[in-house]
């Protein structure tokens, strides 16, 4: 299960970004060649950015990777480093459920404003990314908990 | 129980939480205790999408990745020894002036001692460097190139600096161009101790067959530099803009002319990428909620009226500005100093009639500076990771170079026409 979808992570942060990619210097040919941007590619490259942002994001979740300062960490014994990363991870993972919650708030606020997105896509299909990563981060950080990080680390 | 809840968030903070969690808590809490609801967090973190400076990040962090993976930084070597190998203590100036160009095209992440110092540190060695001098230069300047485009760190604080809309409106090509001057500066000043130092030590011959042969074996590399530094000092092209045309000129080089790059690595590049990229940027969404809170409650107005009250003079300011800086250079990572306190620190300096221009160069050059600052600052660790040397040996080595780089960062903290000569 967790293997499809560290496949699937990976395969759409490729697909957005070189979809992304792709778009971005269209824009550039179209606009400084032929003096004609699209809006919908401008709107569709600023919305590869959050998406890139938040799956990476679920991605650094996992390999536990987001930036993180680590000074009494490295100070710590092993034991007691165990047990405050299990706090850690607990914390953060609490954090992330409660961005997962309120983004949910302000995707149902989207619905009711009818914000477009992209083209014609309303914004709130676009922004369900938000609440999902955070929930996937969530859930990452909570498994962490039982994972022996300290002994993955010594290895 | 304010304070509770700020020892609360640091101690979070310093047990090692992601810098993301610690600035939304901050948030959080900061917005619970005015009544505010926290789906503003959301929305700022969905400013994400809405920000087109933002789409160069991505860009460029994937060309700086791609360039690393492949023998670029060989490449970079040869062709500025070639060009300033002759000079006396050449081989030292080779070293710093490909270091800070690897730096700003890789996005100052640590990369350049990996990939360029394991390089050029034997090369220094057998040159005839001594062992303290050589991890020296390496390690102090795995981050020189912050100052020049396309710097992530520097595009950071120029999306903060704007969104807190004090002082004096800037675009950001005049950040970059405000970093030329301060950044030669340090070249020259760490180029003239080494001279005065290590002069005797051995040259390369000047030839114009080797200069022409390093040029033909990184044709394809040259014209980067020149796209992006023409694009953007020019005004021709938007940062992205520039951004996205570096990233088609990378992929399509490395991976299908010079084949250095299996297309099959691909994913996994990407992949990397956008973990570092995700990282950086939601810590950014947290801290553009962060810097609502602040100036919702008037925190920067509260802090320059208490700093005000004991401080007058804008020159003690800045000492106080400078050692502040380089102390959380030395803690923190470098893309959380400039998201959290940027914030904080531009209403205030405003506040003392320091242009925010030049506050975004101070910034970087302290920055610079903390990443090899002793005890902790990261560069060190990853130095004394790469060459297997003892981190106090480092701490050594760094000295000098730290030295002269205060001299030169105390130059540009107090002589400002040096970043606003243009304006």
């Amino acid at each position: 299960m967790d293997l499809s979808l560290q496949k699937a992570e990976t395969g759409l942060l490729v697909a957005i970004f070189i979809a992304m990619l792709g778009v971005a210097v269209f824009q550039v040919v179209s606009r400084n060649l032929f003096d004609a941007g699209f809006a919908v590619g401008d709107e569709l490259v600023r919305m590869a950015v959050l998406w890139l942002t938040m799956v990476g994001s679920m991605v650094a979740a996992r390999e536990k990777k987001h930036i993180r300062i680590d000074i009494l960490n490295r100070f710590l014994p092993l034991k007691a480093k165990r047990h405050v990363n299990q706090v850690v991870d607990f914390l953060t993972g609490s954090i992330c459920l409660a961005i997962a919650y309120y983004s949910i708030d302000f995707i149902k606020w989207e619905m009711i404003d009818q914000t477009v997105g992209v083209g014609s896509i309303p914004a709130w299909i676009l922004e369900l990314i938000i609440p999902f990563a955070a929930f996937v981060m969530a859930i990452r950080y909570y498994l962490h908990i039982f994972i022996d990080q300290t002994r993955v680390d010594s290895e | 129980m304010i304070w509770l809840a700020i020892v609360f968030v640091i101690v979070l903070a310093l047990l090692g939480a992601p810098i993301f969690v610690v600035v939304i808590a901050a948030t959080a809490l900061g917005f619970i205790a005015s009544g505010i609801d926290l789906t503003v967090i959301v929305i700022e973190i969905y400013r994400i999408a809405d920000t087109p400076l933002l789409v160069s990040l991505p860009l460029f962090t994937f060309a700086g990745y791609v360039l690393s993976e492949t023998n670029t930084s060989q490449r970079l070597m040869n062709v500025t020894s070639a060009l300033f190998g002759w000079m006396p203590a050449g081989l030292a100036i080779v070293g710093f002036v490909a270091c800070a160009v690897f730096t700003a095209l890789t996005g100052a992440s640590g990369v350049t001692i990996v990939a360029l110092g394991a390089l050029i540190l034997p090369m220094l060695m057998k040159a005839g460097y001594s062992r303290s001098f050589s991890l020296g230069l390496v390690t102090s300047s795995g981050s020189l190139g912050l100052l020049i485009v396309p710097s992530i760190p520097l595009i950071l604080y120029g999306i903060i600096a704007q969104q807190v809309q004090v002082g004096e409106p800037f675009t950001i090509p005049q950040l970059f161009i405000a970093g030329i001057v301060p950044c030669v500066l340090m070249l020259v000043a760490l180029s003239a101790w080494t001279i005065w130092r290590h002069g005797h030590v051995e040259r390369f011959e000047f030839s114009w067959e080797r200069i022409w042969n390093s040029l033909v074996d990184a044709r394809w590399e040259i014209p980067l530099p020149f796209i992006v530094l023409l694009s953007i000092y020019t005004g021709i092209l938007a940062i992205s803009e520039a951004a996205a045309l570096t990233a088609l000129y990378v992929l399509v080089v490395e991976v299908f002319v010079l084949k250095e790059l299996k297309i099959r690595e691909l994913p996994r590049v990407i992949k990397e990428t956008m973990v570092m990229v995700g990282s950086i940027l939601l810590i950014l969404g947290a801290a553009l909620a962060l810097t609502n809170y602040f100036v919702d409650a008037e925190i920067p107005q509260k802090i320059f009226e208490s700093i005000n009250a004991t401080v007058e003079n804008p020159i003690v300011f800045l000492i106080l500005l400078n050692i502040v800086l380089l102390l959380l250079g030395a803690l923190l990572d470098i893309f959380s100093v400039v998201v959290i306190m940027v914030p904080l620190i531009l209403p205030v300096a405003v506040g003392f009639g320091i242009h925010p221009l030049h506050l975004g160069v101070i910034m970087m050059a302290n920055l610079q500076i903390g990443y090899f600052t002793p005890p902790i600052g990261m560069n060190l660790f990853i130095a004394s990771y790469r060459f297997e040397r003892p981190v106090v040996e480092l701490y050594r080595a760094c000295l000098p170079f730290m030295i002269v780089l205060l001299g030169v960062l105390i130059l540009i903290t107090y002589i400002p026409a040096l970043s606003l000569w243009f304006l």
